[in-house]
């Protein structure tokens, strides 16, 4: 018998251990970003804690894990509460791939990659350009965006989305690697309380299971 | 009625080829002082997940066997309501502070808020437990920022306000210095007195002696020795299976084999005296 | 034993400053209220004024240097960052030369519209940030607790809260001893990035799996027993004054979005 219990609107049940762990996912999020500056690499790395744990839990939790997030920054930056719909996707979409077993292969994880980086730098844009007034937004990806439309010609919006996903793509592969180190890390004692655990067990593991005596020891 | 029963218990964690748990029965009575040792691994902290009900509530795997909190089988208890009736203090102090109280006073009294303690009894009794562990000049603190020793006994705190009428108490002087173990245990004699049913794990064995009136020796799993305070700890064998002896047992072995037993074992300081000096008076040496 | 302390929990808590004992709730509101009148009305002349009305507020709550700041950095890098993306490129309708920054021509067209959104994300930030200055979540959560929310939320909110702060220290730790032993985090960008995982991978490891005692401590706790808990530490409920300045609030929020509506509509119908 499993210890469910709802969140407030009643309308979905949390399953305990995800309540727990959603709290250490958030943490995770925040401190992506700050090892990547303390490691002066040019990253955000703000999404790992919503992929493992919407890989590992499912989508409630994976989607809290990212909303929570994004009003937890939002209260040094409100703007980013606008960012929202992205956080969310994320939790939505890395526990739909871990159910079609995407984050057991190191190929299919980096292909994932593509999937976040058009979810963040793609519709990311579009958000963005709607925020800064149909223009331009701030951030690095000016850079790129406006000698794009200068240079090639490219229409302004075009070449902000353009910008922007590539530019979150090596954000995302290193996003989606990490997600894949721990997911293929957590001990199977753990996974074992875990809703979609049970897709990172080993089967070495696994054959133990089948193999252990019936308590006539 | 007893407080709980156990009957042929075996258990196994998911995934696991060995048992945590074989064959296990004993009978709880209410109102005793227990104590639980063994070895490391031995199964001590996974009897007292059992008996709290987090095996197989929480911790699911294959659970053979009876196990009866006040009659009923564990099995159709709800975790939330055994969580009312038996209080667990364990052994790691730094995950059992809640982290969402931003003063010791009100991590103290976080259970009782869940249980639906009405406020002027909240207060009360968080002011009497904080000034019996001696954690009055921390009421105001921030609790995720205390030492070990500290958070333990915030911890500790935390379970006495709630008054259960059983608690299993996993090792909870661990980060203590030996006075604040001896406050610790000075609480745990309080609960005594006031006739709860206890289940402590510990190593510190002369403490154990002290205080516990049956004792379980859990070894690989098993209930290698049970049974009264004296017996179990005067009894040389639960070395073997990794338990220690107190030292005042140990030295009434060495008298015993150097040709000068004494009327008994002694398990603690006070009764090795006694005994020498009954012997001296007796025996003349 | 500090008796004061321990007195102040038989009261509602209050600090003595008018803002900062309102209710959460009552400030949420407002502080909304405003944010969505900067969106609705995006125009410098609105957004800057409502910009200092926030620091006037939150200096008055007593809480200038920390809201400062952040708002102080984040208008900055705003500002300077828009204006000079809005001078870049050739764009159509900059007909109206306004200065001439080292042989690089700004516009004035630009400029306004620079201005405007500025302003609108400063005005929108800055009342957002008001709120979170000057509520602490835990009191929050608590008059969200009041209307029916679960402690499932508020332990989420307030443990995620704490547990950043947990990690971050951890991870400060680890990082700083690596440096000292010289685990390469200078070196080209794969190096370093290579050094991110095996630095900080059992850290989040432990994070992850502590989730499960966490879950049993809290279990201790009485945390899933059903029926209703009581507040040790109690705040007084929304009061009448209140609700007048939340309607007053909302009153100019819709003031705002009427003064957009309305002039768009009459173009519409004159056309």
């Amino acid at each position: 018998m499993s210890q469910d219990n709802k969140s407030e609107k009643g309308k979905f049940k949390l399953e305990r251990i995800a309540l727990f762990l959603i709290p250490i996912g958030i943490a995770i999020n925040f401190i992506g970003g700050q090892i990547a500056i303390l490691l002066k690499l040019p990253l955000y790395l703000d999404a790992i804690g919503t992929i493992v744990v919407g890989a590992l839990c499912g989508f409630v939790p994976g989607i809290i894990v990212g909303l929570v997030s994004n009003i937890l920054n939002a209260i040094s930056s409100p703007v980013t509460l606008f960012y929202a719909p992205l956080n969310i996707a994320f939790g939505i979409v890395a526990a739909y791939l871990s159910q079609r077993y995407w984050f057991k292969s190191v190929w299919k994880t980096l292909l994932s990659s593509l999937i976040f980086a058009f979810i963040g730098g793609g519709i990311g844009s579009l958000i963005t350009w709607v925020v800064y007034g149909f223009d331009f937004g701030t951030g690095v990806s000016a850079m790129f965006s406006i000698p794009l439309h200068e240079k090639l010609g490219l229409p302004k919006y075009f070449a902000q989305f353009l910008a922007e996903f590539t530019m979150d793509i090596f954000d995302k592969v290193l996003t989606v690697l990490a997600s894949f180190g721990i997911l293929h890390a957590v001990p199977t004692r753990f996974l074992a309380k875990l809703p979609l655990g049970h897709i990172y067990i080993k089967d070495s593991d696994k054959a133990l299971e089948a193999e252990a005596s019936d308590f006539d020891d | 009625m007893a407080a709980i029963e156990l009957k042929d218990v075996s258990y196994r964690h998911p995934y696991t080829k060995e048992s945590a748990l074989k064959h296990i029965t004993y009978t709880f009575e209410p109102g005793k002082f227990y104590g639980v040792i063994g070895e490391n691994g031995g199964g001590k902290t996974t009897l007292c997940n059992l008996i709290r009900g987090l095996i197989p509530h929480f911790y699911k795997g294959r659970l053979k066997g009876d196990v009866l909190i006040d009659g009923k089988d564990i099995r159709d208890w709800v975790l939330s309501d055994l969580s009312a009736k038996i209080g667990y203090v364990f052994q790691n102090p730094f995950t059992q502070i809640s982290s969402i109280k931003s003063t010791v006073f009100e991590e103290v009294a976080l259970g009782l808020e869940n249980l639906g303690v009405p406020k002027d009894e909240i207060i009360s009794r968080v002011t009497t437990v904080c000034e019996q562990l001696k954690i009055t000049d921390l009421i105001k603190n921030d609790p995720n920022e205390l030492s070990g020793g500290q958070k333990q006994r915030v911890a500790f705190a935390s379970i006495l306000a709630m008054d259960m009428d059983m608690m299993i108490i996993d090792e909870p002087t661990s980060q203590l210095d030996p006075e604040g173990t001896e406050d610790v245990f000075s609480i745990i004699k309080l609960l005594k007195d006031q006739h709860k049913t206890i289940i402590l794990v510990e190593h510190k064995i002369d403490l154990i002696a002290e205080y516990c009136e049956e004792i379980l020796v859990m070894s690989n799993g098993r209930l290698a020795f049970s049974g009264p305070t004296h017996e179990v700890l005067g009894n040389p064998a639960i070395m073997e299976v990794g338990a220690m002896m107190p030292q005042s047992a140990v030295f009434g072995h060495a008298m015993k084999a150097a040709g000068k037993p004494l009327q008994q074992i002694p398990i603690n300081q006070a009764e090795a005296v006694e005994f020498v000096n009954a012997r001296k008076e007796h025996y003349g040496n | 034993m500090d008796t004061t302390f321990i007195e102040s929990f038989k009261s509602y808590q209050k600090t003595g400053n008018f803002w900062l004992d309102l209710n959460p709730l009552t400030k949420l509101s407002i502080c909304s209220a405003f944010a969505m009148s900067a969106l609705f009305m995006m125009d410098w002349r609105y957004g800057i004024p409502l910009s200092i009305l926030c620091c006037i507020v939150v200096a008055l709550a007593g809480k200038f240097k920390e809201f400062f700041q952040i708002y102080g950095k984040l208008s900055i890098i705003l500002i300077v960052f828009i204006m000079i993306v809005r001078q870049l490129g050739t764009r159509p309708e900059n007909v109206t030369p306004l200065i001439n920054v080292f042989g690089w021509q700004w516009y004035t067209e630009s400029f306004k519209a620079a201005w405007d959104t500025a302003s609108f994300i400063l005005g929108f930030s800055g009342a957002f940030l008001v709120y979170f200055i000057t509520t602490p979540m835990r009191d929050l959560m608590y008059t969200l607790e009041q209307k029916g929310v679960s402690h499932e939320t508020s332990y989420i909110m307030l443990a995620a809260m704490q547990n950043i702060v947990d990690l971050r220290k951890a991870a400060t730790t680890i990082l700083d001893s690596q440096k000292s032993r010289g685990i390469e985090t200078e070196g080209n960008i794969i190096v370093r990035a290579k050094a991110f995982f095996p630095t900080l991978g059992p850290l989040l490891l432990s994070a992850f799996t502590g989730s499960e005692e966490k879950l049993i401590a809290m279990d201790a706790r009485a945390f899933s027993v059903k029926g209703n808990h009581t507040f040790l530490r109690e705040l007084e409920p929304i009061t009448p004054k209140e609700n007048i300045l939340i309607f007053l609030a909302w009153a100019i929020a819709l003031a705002t979005l009427l003064s957009k509506i309305i002039p768009a509509v009459m173009r519409a119908v004159t056309k």
